[in-house]
C-alpha cells in the first residue's frame, strides 16, 4: 500500500478573547498529531465532542490554517507536497483531489441554488467543463448517488435529509477526487437512511477507487465502515489501530472506556451499571498535566500525572497507543460476550 | 381489545389514541393514527421510531403540551391517580386538574437541555419554582430540597452549582439538572424524550445508569423515547415500535429483539450496524425508499409502500393487533393470513 497523505506534528491553537492590551487565552485544539492515510483505505477518526476530530479534518484541506506541523499529500505518480505551505491559489488544484462531505445536510447546501448548480459549481470554479459536457457530468454524478436527473432543477428544501446528503456526496464526487473527508456524514440521518448512505459510500469507494477519512463519534458505524481507526482525546491521538484489533483488544484506557459506553442493540448483552465510567471531558483550555486522560483513567499512576506519554507502536502488533502502560494493560474489547449478562 | 397480562396495576393506559393537527391552508394531518400503550410502576417502556413517526407528539399528548392546533379526537389516556382513573385526553390542558398532574405526578426530560432550561435563571431557581408551586414549601426549604436533588443526580458541589446558570454547565451536567428538575416532586411517571441523544457516548452511559438507579430508588414508571436501538436494548423492559403514527409492534424487550414479527421492526434491526469482525461483516440491508408524509399514508398498514412482503390486503385494510406470544403483539396481515406461511 502506498501512503496518500501524512500528517506530521500537526498542532492547531485557537486564540480566544484578548484585545489590544489584554492577553487572551490559548486553546490547543490539536496537539502534535501524527497519522498517515494509505491509498484505498477507510481511516476513521473517532472521539467525543471537542476532541479535535473536525478541526483535524478542516486543517488537512487547509479550510483552517494550522499553527505548526505539516500535511504531506502524495499524489499517485506525482511529487509530494506540503499542503500547509501553499497559498490560496497554489492549493486550489489539490482541493480537486481532496473533497469534504459535511454533517448537516440541512445547512451545508445553499438554499438559493438549484441542485444542478450545487453539483455543477465545483466544475465551474475549477473551470473544468462547460456546456453539454458539464451537463452530462452533473447528471451522471447525480444518477450515481441515486438522485433522478428530473429532480436537478429543484431546490434543496424539496428533498429529505437522506437525499440532501446524497446531493452533498455528489458535489464532493463530481471532481473525481482521490480522498474524501466525511465529517459525521451519517450522524444526522435516521437509521434506515443511514444504512442507505453507508452502502452508497461503500459502492462509490469501489467504483471510483476512493480513500476515505471518516470522522465520526459512532463506534458502531466505524466498526462497519473503517479499515483503521484513530482515537482522539482532547486534541491528542491516543490510539491508532486496525479496526478488528481495536475492538478485540484496545490498547488505550480511553478506547476501552468508549467501547464500554457503547450501547449494543441486543438486550442479552446488556451491560448493567458501569461505575468505572466516570468524569467528563475536561475543558480544552484546562488540560490536565501529564497524560490528558489521567483525570478519568482508572489505571492512572503517579507517573501519568506528571509525564505525558508519546504515541508509540506496541510490539508485535499494528497498534500504537499513547499510554505508559500500553504493553502491560489487558484491556477489554467489545467483540466478546460480556461476563455479566442479566437474564 | 386484547389486554396484555401485567403483574402490577398499570399506571397509565393509552387506548386507541389519535392526534390531529389542523392548519388554515391545508387539510388536517393525522400525525398519530392509533396508539395503545400501557405503563407500569417501576418499568421502562421504550418508544422507538424514526423522525416524524409521532413518538414525541405521543409523549407530549400525555402531558397535554401539544400545540394549539392539535387535537386528540379519539381515544383515552387513562391515568391512575390512586383515587380512580382520570382521562387526560378529556382534561382541559390548562385546567387545575391537569396542572396538578403535570410536573408533579408526570414529568418530562427533554432532548436538548440548553434550549429547555431558562437561560436567565439559575438552575437552583428553576428547580425551586416547581417545588414551591406544587408542594407549597417556602423558598428556603425548597432550596434545601433542590440541593439534595442535585446531589442525588450526581452534580458535584451541588450547593454552589445551584447558583449556576445553564450556560456555565457542561452538556452532561445540564442534563443532570434537567433530571433533578423532573424528579423534584417525585413523579410517578417520568417521560424522557431522547434524553441522551445530544450527549457524548460516555456521558450517555452515565445518564442511562443514573436513570436506572433513580428508577430503582423511586419506583417510577418511565416512558423512554429514542431512535437508538442500542439505548433501547440497554435500558428498556418493554419496547413499542412506531411507524408513521401507528404502533406496529410491542412487547418484552428480550422477546422483540429475539424474534421481531413486524416487517418494519425486522428491517429497522437489520439496518443498524452490528459490531462484527471484518471477516463476518455483512452488507447492511437498508429499508427501501423513505417515510411517506402522513398525508400519503395508505388506509391500511402504514408500512405498505416500503414493505418487502406487502400483498393483497395491506394497502386497504388495517391489520388487527395480533398476539404472537405472551405480551408480544404486532399489527401485520402476515400474522393472520394464510399467505403468511410463505414469508415466515
Amino acid at each position: 500500500m502506498t501512503t496518500l497523505l501524512s500528517v506530521e506534528n500537526l498542532s492547531k491553537v485557537f486564540h480566544l478573547g484578548g484585545g489590544l492590551f489584554r492577553q487572551g487565552r490559548e486553546l490547543v485544539a490539536l496537539n502534535d498529531v501524527n497519522l498517515t492515510v494509505e491509498a484505498g483505505e477507510t481511516l476513521a477518526i473517532v472521539g467525543e465532542s471537542g476532541c479535535g476530530k473536525t478541526t483535524l479534518g478542516r486543517c488537512i484541506i487547509k479550510a483552517q490554517p494550522v499553527s505548526s506541523g505539516h500535511v504531506y499529500y502524495h499524489p499517485e505518480g506525482g511529487t509530494s507536497v506540503d499542503l500547509t505551505t501553499l497559498d490560496k491559489r497554489a492549493i486550489k488544484p489539490y482541493r480537486r483531489d481532496i473533497r469534504m462531505i459535511f454533517q448537516d445536510p440541512m445547512s451545508s447546501l445553499n438554499p438559493n441554488m438549484r441542485v444542478f448548480d450545487i453539483v455543477a459549481e465545483p466544475l465551474r470554479v475549477h473551470k473544468l467543463m462547460r456546456g453539454k459536457e458539464l451537463e452530462a457530468r452533473v447528471y451522471d454524478t447525480l444518477a450515481k448517488v441515486g438522485i433522478s436527473p428530473d429532480a436537478a432543477g429543484r431546490y434543496p428544501h424539496a428533498f429529505s435529509g437522506g437525499q440532501r446528503q446524497r446531493i452533498g456526496i455528489a458535489r464532493a464526487l463530481v471532481l473525481d477526487p482521490k480522498l474524501v473527508i466525511a465529517d459525521e456524514a451519517v450522524s444526522a440521518l435516521d437509521v434506515s437512511i443511514q444504512a442507505q448512505v453507508l452502502n452508497l459510500l461503500d459502492d462509490l469507494k469501489e467504483e471510483f477507487g476512493l480513500t476515505y477519512i471518516f470522522i465520526s463519534h459512532d463506534l458502531g458505524v466505524v466498526n462497519y465502515i473503517a479499515d483503521r481507526v484513530v482515537v482522539m482525546y482532547l486534541g491528542h491521538v491516543v490510539e491508532t489501530s486496525p479496526t478488528d484489533l481495536l475492538f478485540e483488544r484496545p490498547r488505550h484506557p480511553y478506547t476501552e472506556m468508549l467501547l464500554e459506553a457503547l450501547p449494543i442493540a441486543d438486550p442479552t448483552r446488556r451491560k448493567g451499571r458501569r461505575p468505572e465510567l466516570k468524569g467528563e471531558i475536561p475543558y480544552l483550555g484546562n488540560r490536565p498535566q501529564g497524560c490528558p486522560f489521567n483525570t478519568r483513567c482508572k489505571y492512572a499512576q503517579d507517573r501519568c500525572r506528571t509525564e505525558k506519554p508519546a504515541l508509540r507502536a506496541i510490539n508485535g502488533t499494528a497498534q500504537s497507543a499513547a499510554c505508559h502502560f500500553a504493553d502491560t494493560l489487558d484491556l477489554t474489547g467489545a467483540y466478546e460476550a460480556p461476563q455479566k449478562a442479566i437474564a | 381489545m386484547p389486554q396484555t397480562p401485567m403483574a402490577a396495576k398499570p399506571l397509565l393506559t393509552i387506548n386507541d389514541m389519535s392526534i390531529v393537527f389542523s392548519s388554515p391552508d391545508e387539510a388536517d394531518i393525522e400525525a398519530v393514527r392509533q396508539v395503545d400503550l400501557t405503563l407500569t410502576p417501576g418499568k421502562t417502556l421504550a418508544l422507538v421510531g424514526e423522525s416524524g413517526c409521532g413518538k414525541s407528539v405521543t409523549a407530549r399528548a400525555v402531558l397535554r403540551l401539544l400545540d394549539r392546533n392539535a387535537k386528540i379526537p379519539s381515544g383515552k389516556i387513562l391515568y391512575d391517580t390512586g383515587a380512580g382513573p382520570v382521562d387526560i385526553a378529556r382534561l382541559n390542558s390548562d385546567s387545575l386538574a391537569m396542572r396538578a398532574i403535570r410536573g408533579a405526578e408526570i414529568s418530562m426530560i427533554f432532548q436538548e437541555p440548553m434550549s429547555s432550561l431558562s437561560p436567565v435563571h439559575t438552575i437552583g431557581d428553576q428547580i425551586d419554582e416547581i417545588i414551591v408551586l406544587h408542594d407549597r414549601l417556602n423558598k428556603k426549604q425548597a432550596r434545601e430540597r433542590t440541593i439534595s436533588l442535585l446531589d442525588q443526580v450526581g452534580v458535584p458541589g451541588a450547593r454552589d452549582r445551584a447558583n449556576a446558570y445553564p450556560f456555565e454547565l457542561s452538556g452532561g451536567l445540564r442534563q443532570r439538572a434537567m433530571i433533578a428538575m423532573a424528579l423534584a416532586c417525585t413523579p410517578k411517571l417520568l417521560i424522557a424524550d431522547e434524553p441522551t441523544t445530544a450527549l457524548d457516548v460516555t456521558t450517555q452511559a452515565q445518564i442511562l445508569d443514573l436513570l436506572r438507579q433513580l428508577q430503582d430508588d423511586f419506583g417510577m414508571a418511565m416512558l423512554f423515547i429514542t431512535h437508538d436501538l442500542g439505548v433501547v436494548a440497554e435500558i428498556a423492559d418493554e419496547i413499542a415500535v412506531m411507524y408513521l403514527g401507528d404502533v406496529v409492534e410491542q412487547g418484552d424487550v428480550y422477546e422483540v429483539f429475539r424474534a421481531p414479527k413486524h416487517p418494519y421492526t425486522q428491517a429497522l434491526m437489520n439496518s443498524v450496524p452490528r459490531l462484527m469482525r471484518k471477516a463476518e461483516r455483512q452488507r447492511l440491508t437498508p429499508i427501501k425508499g423513505t417515510v411517506p408524509s402522513p398525508k400519503d399514508r395508505p388506509n391500511g398498514c402504514a408500512f405498505t409502500s416500503r414493505c418487502p412482503h406487502a400483498f393483497g390486503p395491506c394497502a386497504e385494510i388495517r391489520p388487527q393487533r395480533t398476539m404472537v406470544s405472551t405480551g408480544h403483539t404486532a399489527r401485520c396481515h402476515l400474522l393472520t393470513h394464510e399467505k403468511a406461511e410463505a414469508f415466515a
